[in-house]
């Protein structure tokens, strides 16, 4: 008994400040109505400095940083237009926004530029990439593809190729460009084509993701399955999103801390893959709308999800 | 089946009238006038030199649950209902006439279904069913009681000091899920199957204090339990990837704190002969102040509380073998199951060493 | 294993603690013996009524290679029944028996529905009930080798199961949600021997039964319009108990059983759901004497077996000599 008294008295608790349970898997709606400029969201990235950049479309840009907002648009920055089409975060805190017609860049300490092709007629931003080597990769609607690796962005074209709609990097480094036309892979010295005929659900790629366990994820157009590719292989896998007949447009994807695929569709809502099963969220099991544009994450690792017209959903990871 | 049980108790109550035989004064210590002591005349611990083996097994049958409310689920329309099957053993020995000893560990099978899923297209039907099973040996309570140190006469007073030792498995197994019905990409059947064990994992203190009072054939009895963690405690958690229908596993660690629970208790007993005591008790418990880490942030685990009845009676088969039945009903909780549950337990005493 | 050792330990226990001598019978004391010392048929003129009840709930079966396993999917399902019973000593050695069964079973299912072809999700419930009078039994006993201490004693059994429970579903809303039939729907006919050797205060039996089904018609499943021939297969229970008392008037029961049905027929053909199952079971069962009231309690352990539930019986039961 006594030595049972000595442990109790010897025991020091320490006293933490305890999340509620209560709080965990639950979504909430930001829109127009709570302050936000647009209820349209084209992009979602997070910058190496932890803020949450999110695009408005038509209304510039918004700042998430320790639950304030800060935005950016023609009237109150230097921002080259209000019609931001994507973000791209660098690699030294600063984020590239794509518009209709070229980029504009703020550094980490809040200086703004800017780029535009002066030979083309518009340059319409689809997809900023910034790899880990520091090079900056630009797709875009009709112009192909930019690149540049510190002395200036340099076009590479070809009709077959003129619409690019995402470009991602693997764990290898190499940098994957998707296409209207297939799936091109820079390895650094040359490109190689993916189309139907390896293995794809559709030609018409439309976003990419390289997730945690090495796989490239691919989303298509039309294509009646998502797939991914083993960068050590080459395989391709496919995987059914078990929610729709024709094949889903699939807008974005992305990885939460937990290490499930999310995959943001038009017409077919928000699927959340768990490496297992893939769950769909649609307006029918309660969801705000079938239409998802893009998704991101934030420092605690809150997802947050761009809708077509209903605004901003945040989704705090459940607890298993 | 719970009116048809208390049925039974009563119909002991009420048939047998006979007083109690051979149960004279306590000064005199031969082993058969100890070992035939009723309940009312009994001390809160075991004789000088006696040993006794408690077995038991506690059926319980868990189809109701309070939410965070307080208010009920009925978790037979939803198909999530379970069984749960509890086996412990007992051992304890007198030391002194004030000093008992105890040493008591415990095994718990249990599964619990969710609800399952279709989903359905013109491809075909996807199903998934998941089961949480929880199933091994608890950790080993050693304890030592110690009560006032004269001859009990009409009321008692005992203190119990005890830990739990982490000697059970506690670490979560892998996963063992499969998938069945396979037909191609569009239908199959998943199956997921997650395994728990049931031990603490670190070591827990366990405080009680207990008072009983007699007057006649009735007594009375009032305690209160503190159960504590000596420190937070880790284990890991398992994330699975299907891959071609297999399934692979990884895992992480993540750190906890058990809950601290609290419980208090009062019984009343009636010695209705010599060899058959009932009772009636009711006990509150409450746990709270626990922790689990997910993606490195602490959440509080829900506060439980559960109220709950439980008539039972004891027969005293022989002088070393006497039975027990317990039945429990759940009246009120919040976060927690609420079964219904019938606990059986046999017990075996004798003096070893006396003559 | 864990079984194994629960029933070593109840058994070493309980031969332990006994310790008495036999009692004298007197007349009066003839409706006041116990399940072990009493005849394998009632005395002439003596009529003992009883009550039974039976509850068993389904969480597992051993599955076709006899393993353990959870039931798949969300499901609940509980089983009460009671059973009223008379007995008839029509002489020393002839008893006759009438057992009337209520049954008052439940199953709950709960699935959810996603199709997203059509953008609809469904949260559906069924439950399927059957609660009622069940098939009769009635049953004629007769001591072959009456009972004697310390010799064996042999009775030999004709049970008759008259097919009085509803044998259809009714109320059929779909497949899944119907009113259960209470009987089986076929008469059955049981022959059966049962042997006794008795040495106070133990006691030790073996019995034997053939449950042989006739032939009948109905829907066998609730989604069918129509009633179909169909034939249970035939069911064998053999086993044997080792009984003793605990005190006088306190007695432990530990039974074994084995049971073995065949594959039923449907339509002359052998029918794939009524499939071979056999089952192997422990039965302890504590069995009080008070005066002339009877109070038992009773569980009944699956050990092993294949397609057949894995949740233990529980029976109470209370029974009066007049």
């Amino acid at each position: 008994m006594f030595l049972i008294l000595i442990s109790i008295t010897a025991c020091k608790k320490t006293s933490y400040d305890l999340a509620d349970p209560a709080t965990a898997g639950v979504w909430a709606l930001l829109n127009t109505s709570s302050g936000l400029p647009a209820n349209q969201i084209r992009d979602i990235k997070r910058d190496t400095q932890n803020n949450l950049w999110i695009a408005f479309s038509g209304n510039g840009v918004g700042m998430y940083r320790n639950g304030g907002w800060t935005y950016y648009n023609t009237s109150n920055s230097s921002i080259l237009s209000n019609s931001v089409t994507s973000l791209g975060p660098t690699l030294d805190g600063g984020i590239i926004i794509g518009t209709l017609n070229g980029i504009s860049i703020r550094s980490s300490s809040g200086a703004w530029s800017s780029y535009k092709d002066p030979n083309v007629t518009t340059m319409v931003i689809n997809t900023i990439k910034v790899a880990s080597d520091g090079s900056r990769w630009l797709g875009t609607e009709g112009e192909g593809f930019y690149v540049n690796y510190g002395s200036g962005y340099a076009q590479i074209y070809a009709s077959a190729f003129a619409n690019v709609n995402a470009i991602e990097e693997d764990d290898l480094g190499d940098i994957f460009v998707g296409t209207d036309n297939g799936l091109l892979e820079w390895n650094g010295s040359k490109f190689t084509l993916y189309t139907t005929s390896n293995g794809l659900p559709s030609n018409n790629i439309t976003s990419l993701f390289s997730d945690s366990k090495k796989r490239l994820w691919i989303g298509t157009n039309g294509g009646p399955t998502v797939c991914w590719l083993e960068s050590s292989s080459g395989y391709i896998t496919q995987l059914s999103l078990l929610n729709s007949d024709a094949g889903s447009f699939v807008r974005s994807i992305y990885e939460d801390k937990r290490g499930h695929i999310w995959f943001a569709t038009w017409f077919d809502g928000l699927v959340e893959y768990d490496n297992v099963m893939p769950i769909t969220y649609k307006k029918y099991t309660g969801f705000y709308e079938d239409n998802v544009n893009c998704i991101g994450d934030d420092v605690d690792g809150n997802l947050w999800i761009g809708l077509y017209s209903k605004g901003l959903a945040e989704y705090t990871l459940p607890l298993k | 089946m719970k009116i048809k049980l208390l049925f039974t108790i009563v119909a002991f109550s009420l048939i047998c009238f006979n007083p109690a035989k051979g149960q004279t004064d306590t000064t005199k210590r031969d082993k058969y006038t100890l070992l035939t002591m009723p309940y009312n005349k009994r001390p809160l611990s075991l004789y000088k030199g006696q040993l006794q083996v408690n077995a038991g097994y506690k059926l319980a049958v868990r189809s109701r649950s309070f939410d965070n409310n307080g208010d009920v689920i009925d978790l037979k329309t939803n198909g999530n209902s379970s069984v749960s099957n509890y086996f412990f053993l007992d051992l304890k020995y007198g030391l002194l006439d004030f000093i008992e000893l105890d040493a008591a560990t415990n095994y718990m099978h249990q599964g619990i279904r969710s609800e399952s899923i279709y989903y359905l297209n013109s491809n075909g039907i996807t199903l998934l069913n998941n089961l949480n099973e929880y199933k091994g040996m608890g950790d080993l309570l050693l304890s030592a009681s110690f009560r006032l140190p004269f001859d009990f006469k009409f009321v008692d007073f005992k203190l119990t000091g005890g830990i739990y030792i982490p000697t059970a498995e506690y670490k979560t197994p892998e996963p063992s899920s499969t998938i069945s019905d396979y037909v191609d990409s569009y239908n199959y059947t998943v199956n997921y199957h997650f395994n728990n064990k049931n031990g603490f994992g670190v070591p827990v203190i366990k405080l009680s204090a207990d008072v009983k009072f007699t007057i006649s054939k009735f007594s009375g009895t009032a305690g209160f339990t503190f159960q504590d963690p000596t420190k937070e405690g880790t284990n890991i958690r398992w994330d699975q990837t299907l891959t071609n229908q297999t399934f692979n596993y990884s895992s992480s660690s993540y750190r906890y704190l058990v809950d601290r629970m609290m419980m208090i208790n009062a019984s009343v007993h009636f010695q209705a002969a010599g060899w058959f005591n009932i009772w009636l008790n009711g006990n509150y418990s409450r746990n709270s102040e626990g922790w689990t880490e997910y993606r490195g942030i602490k959440y509080a685990n829900p506060e439980k509380h559960l109220f709950a009845i439980e008539p039972g009676f004891e027969i005293q088969i022989s002088p070393s073998l006497t039975l027990y039945q317990v039945v429990g009903y759940t009246f009120s909780g919040r976060n927690t199951d609420a079964p219904f549950y019938l606990f059986t337990t046999i017990s075996y005493n004798l003096f070893p060493f006396l003559k | 294993m864990k079984k194994i050792s629960l029933i070593y330990l109840l058994v070493i226990f309980s031969t332990l603690a006994f310790g008495q001598t036999e009692k004298i019978i007197n007349p009066a004391d003839l409706k006041q013996q116990t399940v072990i010392t009493e005849p394998l048929t009632l005395r002439k003129g003596f009529l003992r009524v009883g009550l039974f009840y039976n509850y068993s709930l389904v969480d597992k079966y051993f599955d076709n290679s006899a393993k353990k396993t959870f039931y798949p999917g969300s499901g609940w399902a509980t089983s009460n029944n009671l059973q009223f019973l008379t007995q008839y000593g029509v002489n020393d050695r002839l008893t006759v028996e009438l057992r009337i069964p209520y049954t008052s079973d439940l199953k709950n299912v709960h699935q959810k529905m996603y199709a997203p072809i059509i953008d609809s999700m469904v949260s559906a419930n069924y439950s399927t009930r059957g609660r009622g009078i069940g098939d009769l039994i009635v049953d004629a006993i007769y001591q072959i080798i009456p009972s004697k201490d310390h010799k064996l004693s042999l009775r030999a059994e004709m049970d008759l199961t008259l097919p009085t429970g509803r044998k259809n579903p009714a109320n059929v809303v779909n497949p899944y949600e119907y009113d259960a039939p209470t009987g089986n729907g076929a008469f059955v006919v049981t022959p059966g021997l049962y042997a006794r050797l008795l040495s106070y205060p133990f006691s030790f039996t073996a019995f034997a039964y053939y449950d042989y089904n006739f032939k009948e018609h109905k829907i066998l499943n609730a989604g069918d319009l129509e009633e179909k021939e169909f034939k249970y297969g035939n069911h064998i229970n053999t086993g044997g108990s080792i009984n003793f008392h605990l005190n006088e008037w306190i007695a432990l029961i530990n039974e074994l059983d084995y049971d073995h049905w065949g594959k039923g027929e449907e339509e002359g053909v052998p029918a794939n759901d009524l499939y071979t199952r056999w089952s192997f079971s422990y039965s302890p069962r504590l069995i009080f004497q008070i005066r002339r009231f009877r109070l038992g309690e009773s569980v009944e352990i699956p050990l092993k077996g294949k397609m057949t539930g894995a949740d233990p019986q529980y029976i109470l039961f209370v029974q009066y000599v007049f």
